[in-house]
Formats: C-alpha cells, structure tokens, sequence
C-alpha cells in the first residue's frame, strides 16, 4: 500500500515534470526561449547594481543548461551625465559548473550589435559589444567595443566595486572636486575630439580597485585628430594613467599647433601628467616649423611650470646649426617671450647683416659659437637680440681670426651694436659698430693691430683704396685706430678719423721701417698726414690728400702731395710716382737727397682741371749724384710742372770740379718723344774729367789725372729730344785753358801724333782752346778750332758725329804764328805762300778716341 | 520489475526525451539566435591584446615575426632587430579601420561550387597571424579584387570571407625594410641620461681601453663629464652628438654565415658607446672598420645583446675620438652676475674691492696698503661689464687638467697676475687666478678654486675688461649737472693759435644762430662723462704737456634774488686718433680719455680739415706760371 501510494506519488510526478517540460518545449518554442520575466524580480536585479545604474528590458529567457538572455536590454548609467547602452540582448550566464561551490553573484555578460547613447559623445556608438563580469560584487568590463562611422571604441574596465560604484568612478579617493571635475572635462573634451576625428581608434583601459590609484591606459591610433589647439595628423598614442598622474606616448607624423603655428613632422613624444595637468613634454621632431623658422633633428622638454608659461629646452639644427634653445612661452598671452639659445653657427648665418655697401665675407671651416638673448614677438618674430659670439677658428678669404669674442644687440630694422674682440696672427684686433638698421646710418671703430688689407673684402671700396699703396709682409706689423661713420646709402662715409703706426712694411714699395699716420676722410675728402715715415736710410713726412667725386668715376679727381723726404731716390722715385720718377729717372746716388714735393695732380677724366694740375719739386743732394753715367759732385735744383711740361729752374750741380749751371724745359712730355730745351754752362771744369765725361771715354784706358791743369768752360743751348741725343739743335761754346793743353785728352791722339812728328811740343807749349760748335741732330760741326799756345797756333774746322762717333777734321799747324814769326802775319799772300801750314796741314778721322792723321800732301812719307 | 515500473519507466523515459528535446531546443533557439559578429569585432578583440603578428606573403622572402616587448615591437624573425612600432601600428591600425561590405561563409560558397582558389585565397596575396594567450586569428587577403576593387578577407577560424576595401593594403608597408627600425638606438634622445664611449686605444700613454662618460644633471640642466676626468660638457655639442648617434642608421645588414666573424673586431672592439636612458641602455659595439666600394670608411657593428651585424658609416663615430677635449666645456665660469655683493680684485701693485651697497649701487675700495682706503663711487656700467666679462671668459684651450701643486706653482699661479675673487652673501661663489701664459704672449692661463683645470684665455679680452686699478671702475661721470643749471658763454679757444674756435653766450641765441645742432654738446656738458681716467693728475701732465684746446662755460644756478654763475674749464689735447683724445679738468684734477660721444662732437668744432677747394666744388687755383727758356735764336750756319 505505502510502496503502491509513493509509486502513484512517482508517477504523477514524472507526469507533472513531463507535463511542464512539455509546456516548456511548447513555450520556448514559442517564445524562442523561456520567458522568465516573471520570475524575474527587478527588485532583486536593482539590489545588485550600484543606485546609478538602471535596467530597463522586455522580457528575460532562460535557455538551458543554464543562460539567461536579457531581451532588448537599456541599460543607463548616470553621473553627471546619462549614458545608455542598448542592446538586442544581453546573455547572462554563471559559470558554476566549474566551480566547486555556486555563487550566484559571479555572472558573465555578453552582448552584441548594441548602441551606446552619452553625453559624453555627440555620436550613437554602434555595433556595440560587450563582454562583462560582476564577480563577488565587483564589475569588471572584459571588453566594450564600439564603431561610430570611422572610429573605434573599446573599453576595458578592471573591477569596479558595485558597493560604491558612483564614488571611486574614475578615480580615487584622494581626488579633489576640483581635479574630478577637470578630469570629467578632459574626457568630455578627449571624446568631442575623437568624435570629430577621421579614422580613429581608440581604447581605453581602466584598473579600478578601492584604496588604490586607477589605473587608466588609453591607447589611440588616428589618421586626424584635433585637441585643444592641436591637430595631430598620422598618430599613435598611448598612456598610462596611476591616479592622477600618468603619461602619454604619443607618435605622429604631423602635429600642428596654434593654427599653424607650430608644426612639427615625424615626431615622438612623451607627455608627463600630473593631477591631471600636463606637466611637461618630451619630444622628438624630425622637422619643427616655428611660423617661418625650420628645425630638424628637434629635441627636448616643454614644461608646463605654470598654467600661463611654457618653459621649452630644446635641441634642433637651425640652418645646420647644432643649437639649445631655452625659452619661456607665455601660453595664453600675446605679449614677447624671451628664449636663450646657444649655437654652433656657420659664420655664413650672419649674411642678413650684409649691406649694399658692405660685403659679407663667406667663411670656410669657421664655426662661431653664439649665446644670444631672444625676445620674440607672438608670430615668432625676433624682436631683439643681445648676444655673443665665440670663437677659436675663423677665416674667410682674407680675414682670419683665431680667436674671437663679440658682444652685440640686434633689433631687427632697428639698430645693430657689437662690440667685438678678435685676434689675428697680426695681434689684437677690436671692432666696435653700430648700426642704425632703419637709416642705415652707421658708427665703427676699429683699433688694434692688423692687416688693413684683410678687410678689403668686406668693407666699401673707399677703404681699399686707403690702403692699396700699402704691402704688408711677414713681418709687417700695423697698429691702427680708426672711427668712421656714415650711411650705408653713400659709398664713403661721412668722416673717418684714424692714425695708424706701421712697422716694416711698403708704402709705393718703398720700404717702411716704422711710419706713423693720421688719415682724416671727410665729405670725399681724404687727408693723410704721414708724421714720420722711416725707411733703414731715410725719411719721409708730409700730407697726401685725395678728392673723390661722388659719380661713378672710380679715380680720385684730385692728388695733392706736400711732401718731404730724404730717401734713396730708388724709393724717391717710388713713393712721389710717375711726376717725379720721369725727372729724376737717369739719376743716381747712393746718398739720400732731400727732395721736396708740392703739387695738384687732378685726373683729366675732371676738364674742368685742364691745366690746373702743377708740381713743384725741389731736389737737393750735397753728394756725388750720378747723371747718365756722369758723375754731378751735388746737385740743387728746383723743378716745376705745369700743362704736362717740366721746367727746370735755377739748377746747379758740381760738374768735373766745375759749375753747372743749367735751366731746361721738357715739353710735350706725354708724347713718346718730349723734347728738351736746354741751357747750360758749365764753368771751370776740370778739362780732362769733364771731356772723359762728356765723350764717356773708357777710363781704363787711360787713368785721368787727379788735378788737369787745363780747365773747361762750355756754354750749351740746345733743342731737341729728351729720350734721343742724336736729334737736338744747337750751339755753344767751348773753351778750355791751361797749360800742356796737347795733353788734354782731347788731343791725346794728336798729341801722341805731334810726338811721333817729333815735334817738340814743349817748344810749342799750348795752353787755350776755343771752339764755337753747332749741333744738328747727329753732327757736331765745329767751324772754327782754335788752339793756342804762346808760339804755336793750330786751327782747322770739322764734324763729329754722335751717332758713330766718328771725326772728320782739317786741322793745320802754324808753329810760329803766336810768335809773330808766321808767314800768315802777312795777310791772307801769307796764309797762301805760308810752307809751315801747308806741309802741316792734316786730315783727322776715326774717332776722338782713335784718331788717324793723314797729311794732307805725304802723309806717309812724312810719318814713316 | 520491468512489469512493475513500466509506467513509471516510461514517463522517466519520457521525461528524459522532453528534457532533451528542451535542451536541444532551447540551446539551439540560444544559438540561433547570436547574431553573427562583425568583422570588426573579430579583428579588434586580438588587436587589443596583441602579443604576435606574423606576416607572409609570395612577395616577401621569408616570414616576418613581430613580438610585442612592453608597448614596442619586436622583429623576431628574419632577423633580430627592432621593429618601426609606427609601421608596425599603423598595421594594426588598418586592420582595426576594416569594414566589410559583405560578409558570406565558405560553406555558402561551396555550395555555389565555387573554392577559395576563386577569391585568390588559395595562396592568399597577404597572410597575418595574430595572436594573444593562446589564441590567435589568421587573416587572409585574397589575390583576386572584386569588381569595386575591393578584396577578398578570410578568417579560416571563422570560416567567413568578408568584402573590404583596399585601404590595409595600400595604407600599410609589410616589406621588411618599413617594418625595421633604421637607426641603431631606440631609446628617444629626449630621454638619454648618459653617454658611455669605451675606445680602444692605441696611445701607450693612455689607458688600453679609455672610458668618457658624460651624464646629463636633469635639475641643472647641463652635461658634465665624470670620466675620465670631472669637467663640464659642452650642452650643445653633447646634445648634437645625441642627436647624431640617434639618428645614425644601419648602412648594411650583413649575413653572419658569409664572414668569419673573428675578423670583424668584436673580441676587442674599436668602440662602444653606450646611451642610458630611463632604466633601459642601449650598446653599439665597433668592430674592425672596412672602407666601401665609393671609399666611405665603414665599421662592423652590432648591438649588444643581439647577434644581428651590421655595417654603419665612420663619420659620427670618429668625432668620439677625441670626445673628451671636443665636447668639453670652455665657459668656464658660471655664476649669477645679479647675485655677486663683492668682487675683489687683487695684481701685484693693485688691491682693490667693489662692493655692492644697499641702494644697489657699487663702490670702488682701494685696499692699497700704501693709500689709505677711500671708497669712491663705482661706475655701474663698468661693473656690469667686469661680470659679464667673467661670466664671458672662455677657453681658448685646456692648458693643463689636475695638475700638481709644484706645475701650479711653475706656472706661476703661487704669484699670479691677477686675482678675483667673487663673493654672493659673504660666500665665495669665485675664486679666478690668472697667470702668464709660459709660450703664447696673445693669452693668459687662468684656473678657478673648485675647478682642476687650468685653462687658457684671450689676454685682450681679458686686460680690455678686467683691471685691478680702482680709476678703471671710478664712476665716468666727472660731473653731472641739476637740470635747473643753465649753460651759458661757452667758447673754445685753439691755445696755441691763441684763437677762438667755438663761442656762444646763451643757448638759445647759438641754437637761433649756429647750424650746429648744440643739444648733443650741451647734454654732453651737462653730463660730463669721460671713457677712462688716466694716471696722472691735471696738474703734473700739465707740466710736461701742452693742452692744445680749452673749453670753458659757465654754469648758472637761478637763485632766489641773484643767480650764482660757476666756471668749468675743460683741457684737451689733440685728437691722436679715432677714438683717443686727452682731456683735463683742473676742478676734480683729473685727466682722462674723452668718451667717444663727446670726443666727436668736440672734433666737429674743433677739427681744421684742410679740404681742397674742389672737394668744397670752390674754384681751383691756377698754378703759377713758370716763364719758358727763350726759344733758339742762333740758326745752325749751313753745311757747305
């Protein structure tokens, strides 16, 4: 009976389950599934979820073994906004079969193809999946993606304790409001921005556990986002956020700033967070572009030292300078910000200061450190600059410099101050300059030891011309001071005032052994005043003054030489130039004469100088001075030029132990053939020095007497050309007396010839000679020879030719004449009966040197 | 008992069936019922923790193999080196970004009697494994485009090929030579700390393996060298050398197999340099240096801790050699001219402090034990160009590091020249001495207390800017007038000449009737300022000197009932050159350099430039006649 009612009992009970399976099999098959709604209390729901959380859905189905779907769930979540997720359905699953004891509260979310609504997002995020966790009452999102058109969402969320869910939120306790706030601010902001960016992914994250810091990662990869004034184009970020601080790698090939402002290419960052403020950035940049300003190879830190500044170090190449650059950017205000930048500059940088009037030297090898002061205006442009510049090694061309140190200020179109030290292998060298930018007016200094030279390049053409008669060498030493200034508009400036002391150099290659200057340059005006010039023999001191026109003739319009000098007259003929050195040109000596210059040469490009340019020059030597070979024993003269001619006046000179004394005037100067006109006397010579001169006999052949007793007059008035001798016309006169006259070299021959006659001469002693001559270009015609003695009388007439040296001479012989005791006493029935003078009577030729008597009838028989 | 229970065996059975027709169903109805995913939801679920991408394809020569090492990525294969993380994210970026248009399953498209070989997935134009944990995902690109364009993507675990378009194809780089880092560092330059540059040496006076090493001081913000010797770097060139090193690339990957590898230098590296960085290193070693077929010089490489070598170009390296003297610093003197109270200045003749008062002016001391010590007032400009002169001193050389006390006292620094010491708040911030140089007259040594090194200097810079003797920091204002001071009767007499070059009673008559414009000079008078005061007193180079100028004006201070007039007379001397002109006041005694201002302003009044008359555009004088020789009168008598 029991076992026959438990067995009943049994069986109605397997029928009831049977009954209910099959009104489960026909309810899920009409409900696609078990529709546990009713079974379902959303009280007990609620109980599990944190108060800002609410769940709306249609209709909850069991699915065995043991799933539970959630049927068009919305699930919203509100904080300072609300949030709404939707779903088809959420599967709700437990995962106890692997476990050893059951906990209800460990569940699995998952859902798919859902749609996320938030304040956060102006977007429906779509196609929404969702794998979560509430496991020992703890929310853990395993994985929240989304897409929103072209952009990615995902979110991982690493327990969350349900209990307090609203209060740890994104953060931890020790969060201010205030920092809360401005992190719900940032993410709003964060989110608008990826919104608004062009294919983006972005993944978020977060570790949440009580009494610890959250951790937060963000990752985000986009091809175009803008963020707070910056736009990254091509970029890759990540972060890890501990709290309130974290940091963010960021990778990108564009970033730009400000509207452009800043824009920098294939970059890397790291930015350092704290309290939710950016704190600094460490960046890279392949190229950063500063509004007109390129940097390559860019690195360095910007720190966020206060909310209104930017403290920036970095390192970049600056037109191929290595360069550190320290500045403080004010973020928010338009006002100038200061930066201080340290450079290794190629001189070549420095090129914007080069002028129309001055020319920036190119450098080689030159490298100049530089540590300037910036202050820049908010579009980057440079508004001052106080700087200084270094260096070990600086050459250009012509300027090099092993050390220099220059301090300077620089306002853009405004002005430009340096004050610069340099050390040449001349010695210490300093230029101080200023420049107004705006005017161009200019003020420099330059003092110190130098080759003036070497700044031919870079100055204006005037200073070149200054110094161009000067060659400097090895040993050259100069120590200058000068100040100039003007403007650059002009091509010389308005006054420059210098001196200058200068060893061992060529002035016109004259050597200097040490000179001292002063040179005033003034409205194209150029007076040098050489104080005292000494060469190792001599001096020199006097004024040169140059006039230059302003027009585009590139020669002074004026010279004025005041000069004196005692120097050799190699480098006489040197330094006074092309007026004087076609004066003194056949001259030489070994002493020093005194030479006294004053003229006006104006250049005939100015006509209205015609004639105007003059000399006068007064030459003075109480030394031997040679003349042509010919020995002058002093000489004084003064010589004038005017039209291009060249008047010598009241000139003496020492000739043969005689005086000279002549005047001559050069004309046609300029043409190849000047002419002379010459006056001359030459007054108690010594006969036979001055005749071995005049006919620049050969001395070794026969050594001249120390005293002749025989003195030589000559008066000369000639015409012809300066360069050639054989082509002058003239006379003069020439008288030579004395005792032993036959002796006098001039007659040497004949004297030999009367010997060989052996005619006593002694007894026919002759002491005069007379001879009026005429020159006519080659030929000396002498009309009228005339030797006396006290008995004798010779006279004859003939020629002499310069060219070839050659005599052609009647000479004939009265021996008793000067006695009375000559037939020729008797008149001209004398002369023509007279034996003496016919059998004497000789034809002379060859030359004064070697002569060849002939007589005139015999003279053969009569020598042999 | 079958008999017995059959009824309820039934219903068991029964039961049993309607449970697993509910299970079957219900599970079937839960499955049928998960919609399909996206293909981006595939994708993103392995790219979100990725650990492994593998890339093949026909056009690659072998696999490559990234591994993922913290937030970089690596190349594992098919060789050892770093990858380029932005090539490598820009990949996962694209796969990220796929969308597909259409989406069908191989089983739809065999039933189509179609293959895989039809999409070009058979050999698939591009193949990548991802992987995480012990999952992974392959995706497959086929060869074939769609009509569109568009290609065909396979998921062989999903079994579903999806229509996309071609943008992970044409905006991502799979070649090797994209997805390998071409520089040798991968530690950002921001980042490094230190440089370590180990060479071998081959001088027998050094060390066989010298070691530099230069730290980055992040609070100072300088480098410094710590070996071999204690000396500041130079920032900028250690920050270039940075930069160079970071940006030096691999010139050529070699293939181990094909050299000997113990002829490429490793066993006793040329070099290694070593860059720190935050908690992570990176070594080069240099091996034996090759030169290349275009003779660049080239040297053996490899990083530490990786097999790969390879070859780098010489340039960057060979600068390192000598990187202990070339990166040093030659500021040598750092110090905060705002904050120095007292400088003290001491030669062999001079002793002399400035002091910095209260009122934030300085004063000058004589400290001369001989003249008893009066402070004068100190000339602010003066003292502004002292500190920025010390704080400008720069070597030109390093004559000497650590020498000993008895090469100290050689050079002469038991005696030197010239000794300054510099003290902020009563504490010695310096402390310069300078000697003579032993061989170079352009230059001084100098050396500081705290720094071993003696250096050398310019001498002219140094002379120029930095004097012991108190009249070169003496205030340059010689007199400076109330601005109620009128100037009146100012004249300028050439003494010599006994003339009066320059003369106006009152301004305002000069200002109506003078060209010149007066203010500079009156302003210059008002505030007489002299460029350097000279040695000797007014009185005693008067004695041996002529004064060629004398500038005299008187000074009127309005009174209450009568004015009270004072003279001032000024002497000068001529200008000697561009900037020098000696002047003389017989009120202060004194004689001195004329400031250039002032030097100019009284040339221009004084000056006597004998300009040429054509300069002026006057005239031109015309010479003297010289009376030419009277023409030759006597005519030659005829040649007969």
């Amino acid at each position: 009976m029991k076992r026959s009612y438990f067995k009943s009992i049994g069986k109605v009970l397997l029928l009831l389950v049977l009954c209910s399976q099959i009104y489960l099999i026909l309810s899920t098959s009409k409900n696609q599934g078990l529709d546990i709604s009713t079974l379902f209390k959303t009280s007990t729901l609620y109980s599990q979820l944190p108060e800002s959380i609410s769940v709306d859905y249609s209709q909850v189905q069991l699915f065995l073994p043991f799933k539970v779907r959630i049927i068009n769930p919305k699930i919203t979540y509100k904080n300072d906004g609300i949030h709404t997720l939707k779903f088809d359905y959420i599967d709700v699953s437990w995962n106890f079969l692997n476990r050893k004891t059951l906990h209800l509260n460990q569940w699995k979310l998952t859902a798919t193809h859902g749609s996320i609504f938030s304040d956060y997002y102006p977007d429906t995020i779509q196609d929404v999946t969702l794998i979560a966790h509430i496991q020992d009452n703890a929310f853990e999102i395993e994985h929240l993606n989304g897409v929103t058109n072209d952009k990615v969402l995902s979110l991982s969320v690493d327990q969350i304790p349900l209990s307090n869910f609203g209060a740890i939120e994104l953060s931890n306790a020790k969060n201010t409001p205030s920092n809360l706030a401005h992190l719900k601010k940032t993410i709003k902001q964060v989110l608008l921005a990826f919104s608004q960016s062009i294919n983006s992914h972005l993944t978020v994250d977060f570790e949440l556990k009580e009494n610890r810091p959250t951790l937060l990662s963000v990752g985000l990869t986009t091809d175009h986002i803008t963020f707070a004034n910056v736009e990254l184009n091509n970029a890759y970020a990540s972060s890890q956020f501990n709290g309130q601080d974290g940091m963010i790698f960021l990778q990108t090939e564009q970033i730009k700033y400000n509207q452009n402002k800043f824009i920098a290419q294939n970059s890397v960052a790291s930015l350092d967070i704290r309290a939710y403020s950016l704190e600094q950035i460490n960046f890279s940049s392949e190229i950063l572009n500063a509004r007109n300003h390129t940097m390559k190879n860019a690195y360095g830190t910007l720190a966020f030292r206060s909310p209104d500044s930017l403290a920036c170090d970095a390192y970049f190449n600056f037109q191929d300078s290595p360069t550190k650059l320290f500045a403080h950017y004010p973020i928010h205000s338009k006002d100038p910000f200061q930066a201080k930048m340290l450079a290794y500059i190629d001189p070549d940088h420095l090129s914007f200061l080069e002028t129309d009037a001055f020319d920036f030297p190119s450098f080689q090898d030159s490298i100049l450190k530089s540590q300037l002061n910036l202050l820049f205006d908010e579009d980057f442009n440079v508004q001052k600059v106080i700087g200084k510049l270094h260096s070990d090694q600086i050459q250009s061309d012509a300027l090099n410099f092993n050390y220099l140190n220059s301090h300077f200020t620089y306002i853009p179109n405004q002005i430009f101050n340096s004050k610069t030290y340099t050390h040449s292998k001349h010695g210490p060298f300093n230029i101080n300059a200023s420049i107004n930018l705006n005017t161009e007016v200019y003020h420099f200094e330059l003092f110190g030891f130098t080759n003036p030279k070497d700044y031919n390049s870079i100055l204006p053409k005037w200073w070149s011309n200054m110094f161009q008669r000067f060659t400097y060498h090895e040993q050259s030493q100069s120590q200058g001071n000068f100040v100039f200034h003007g403007n650059f508009k002009n091509p010389i400036p308005d006054l420059l005032f210098g001196s200058v002391h200068a060893e061992n150099l060529e002035y016109k290659k004259v050597f200097v052994t040490d000179a001292d200057l002063m040179i005033t340059s003034s409205n194209l005006f150029t007076d040098i005043q050489i104080k005292n010039a000494s060469t190792k023999t001599g001096y020199a001191k006097g004024n040169v003054q140059l006039t230059v026109k302003r027009d585009a003739f590139q020669s002074p319009e004026s010279v004025r030489l005041d000069l004196e000098s005692k120097l050799e007259l190699e480098d006489t003929k040197a330094l006074f130039g092309n007026t004087v050195r076609n004066i003194i040109t056949e001259f030489e000596t070994e002493t020093n004469p005194t030479v006294s210059l004053k003229a006006v040469l104006f250049n005939s490009y100015y006509k209205q100088h015609k004639n105007k340019s003059y000399y006068n020059l007064f030459i003075f030597s109480d030394q031997p001075v040679q003349f042509r070979q010919r020995t002058l024993d002093y000489l004084y003269a003064d010589v004038f030029g005017r039209n291009g001619e060249h008047y010598i006046r009241n000139a003496e000179a020492g000739f043969a132990n005689g005086q000279l004394a002549f005047s001559a005037d050069i004309t046609e100067a300029k043409t190849t053939d000047p002419q002379i006109r010459l006056i001359a006397n030459l007054q108690n010579s010594d006969s036979e020095k001055a005749i071995h001169a005049l006919f620049k006999e050969d001395s070794a052949e026969e050594s001249l007497t120390e005293n002749s007793e025989q003195l030589l007059s000559l008066e000369l008035n000639s015409k012809g050309s300066l360069l050639n001798s054989h082509k002058h016309i003239g006379d003069g006169t020439l008288k030579i007396t004395g005792k032993n006259l036959a002796k006098i070299h001039l007659l040497g021959p004949f004297s030999k010839a009367l010997n060989e006659l052996k005619i006593p001469i002694g007894s026919f002693g002759l002491n005069e000679l007379q001879s009026r001559f005429y020159i006519k270009n080659e030929t000396i015609a002498v009309h009228n020879l005339e030797i006396n003695g006290d008995q004798t009388h010779i006279f004859g007439e003939g020629t002499y030719n310069i060219e070839n040296n050659a005599i052609h001479f009647n000479v004939k012989m009265d021996l008793l004449k000067n006695a009375n005791l000559s037939f020729s006493l008797l008149g001209t029935i004398g002369d023509l009966i007279n034996p003496v003078t016919k059998l004497l009577s000789f034809k002379v030729t060859g030359t004064p040197q070697k002569q060849i008597w002939r007589s005139r009838y015999d003279p053969r028989n009569l020598f042999d | 008992m079958i008999q017995h229970f059959r009824t309820t065996f039934l219903l068991i059975i029964l039961n049993l069936i309607a449970f697993g027709a509910l299970f079957i169903i219900s599970n079937s109805q839960y499955n049928s019922f998960q919609k399909r995913n996206s293909l981006n939801s595939n994708i993103i679920e392995y790219t979100n923790n990725l650990e492994s991408l593998s890339i093949s394809s026909p056009q690659l020569d072998t696999e490559i193999k990234l591994i993922k090492e913290g937030v970089s990525w690596v190349l594992e294969e098919p060789i050892s080196w770093r990858a380029n993380n932005f090539a490598v994210n820009q990949i996962i970026h694209q796969l990220n970004l796929i969308k597909e248009t259409l989406v069908f399953s191989v089983d739809e498209i065999k039933q189509t009697k179609q293959t895989l070989a039809d999409y070009g997935l058979e050999s698939p134009l591009l193949s990548l494994k991802l992987e995480y944990g012990k999952k992974s995902l392959d995706i497959q690109i086929g060869t074939v485009p769609t009509i569109s364009n568009k290609l065909y993507l396979y998921l062989p675990q999903k079994d579903l090929i999806y229509v996309i378009d071609n943008s992970l194809v044409t905006n991502s780089s799979f070649a090797l030579n994209a997805l390998r880092q071409d520089t040798i560092f991968n530690i950002p330059n921001f980042e490094i700390r230190s440089l370590n540059i180990q060479k071998k040496s081959n001088d027998p006076n050094e060390p066989a393996n010298l070691s530099v090493r230069i730290a980055r001081n992040f609070e100072m913000n300088t480098w410094s060298f710590e070996s071999p010797l204690q000396a500041d770097a130079d920032p900028v060139l250690v920050a270039q050398v940075i930069e160079e090193l970071t940006n030096t690339k691999v010139s050529n990957f070699i293939v181990a197999d094909a050299l000997d590898y113990s002829l490429l230098g490793f066993e006793n590296p040329y070099m290694k340099i070593t860059l720190e960085g935050n908690k992570r290193r990176n070594s080069i070693l240099l091996g034996n240096a090759i030169t290349s077929i275009k003779n660049k010089k080239r040297f053996y490489a490899k990083l530490e801790n990786n097999p790969t070598i390879f070859t780098v170009d010489s340039t960057t390296f060979d600068r390192l050699l000598e990187a202990q003297m070339e990166l040093r610093e030659k500021n040598f003197i750092q110090i905060n001219p705002d904050l120095l109270s007292t400088i003290d200045l001491k030669s062999r003749t001079n002793k002399t402090r400035l002091q910095k008062l209260e009122n934030n002016q300085w004063q000058v001391l004589n400290l001369n034990t001989e003249s008893s010590t009066k402070s004068i007032q100190a000339d602010s400009q003066q003292i502004e160009t002292l500190k920025d002169a010390l704080n400008s001193l720069r070597a030109t050389d390093f004559y000497s590091d650590n020498p000993s006390l008895s090469e100290l006292e050689t050079m002469g620094f038991n005696d030197p020249i010239m000794q300054i010491s510099c003290f902020t708040s009563d504490i010695e911030s310096l402390n310069l001495m300078v000697v003579t140089h032993p061989t170079d007259s352009s230059k001084l040594l100098a050396k500081t207390e705290d720094n071993p090194t003696v250096f050398s200097i310019d001498k002219t810079y140094f002379t120029q800017n930095i004097q012991s003797d108190v009249l070169f920091y003496k205030n340059k204002t010689l007199e400076s007038l109330p601005n109620a001071a009128e100037l009146q009767n100012i004249t300028i007499e050439a003494i010599d000449q006994n003339k009066i070059l320059f003369n106006v009673s009152s301004i305002s008559e000069s200002e109506e009737a003078s060209p010149f414009d007066l203010k500079p000079l009156i302003n210059n008078l008002r505030r007489f300022k002299v460029k350097e005061y000279l040695n000797e007193s007014f009185e005693n180079y008067s004695k041996e000197n002529d004064w060629r100028f004398k500038l005299s004006f008187e000074v009127k201070y309005p009174g209450d009932s009568v004015d009270k007039v004072e003279e001032r007379i000024y002497y000068f001397g001529e200008r000697t050159s561009g900037n020098t002109q000696v002047g003389g006041s017989p009120k202060h005694a004194v004689t001195f350099l004329n400031a250039q201002d002032f030097l100019e302003l009284f040339y221009a009044l004084t000056n006597e430039i004998p300009f040429s008359p054509e300069s002026l555009n006057k005239a031109v004088e015309t010479p003297r006649l010289i009376n030419k020789i009277p023409e030759l009168k006597s005519a030659v008598p005829s040649d007969n």
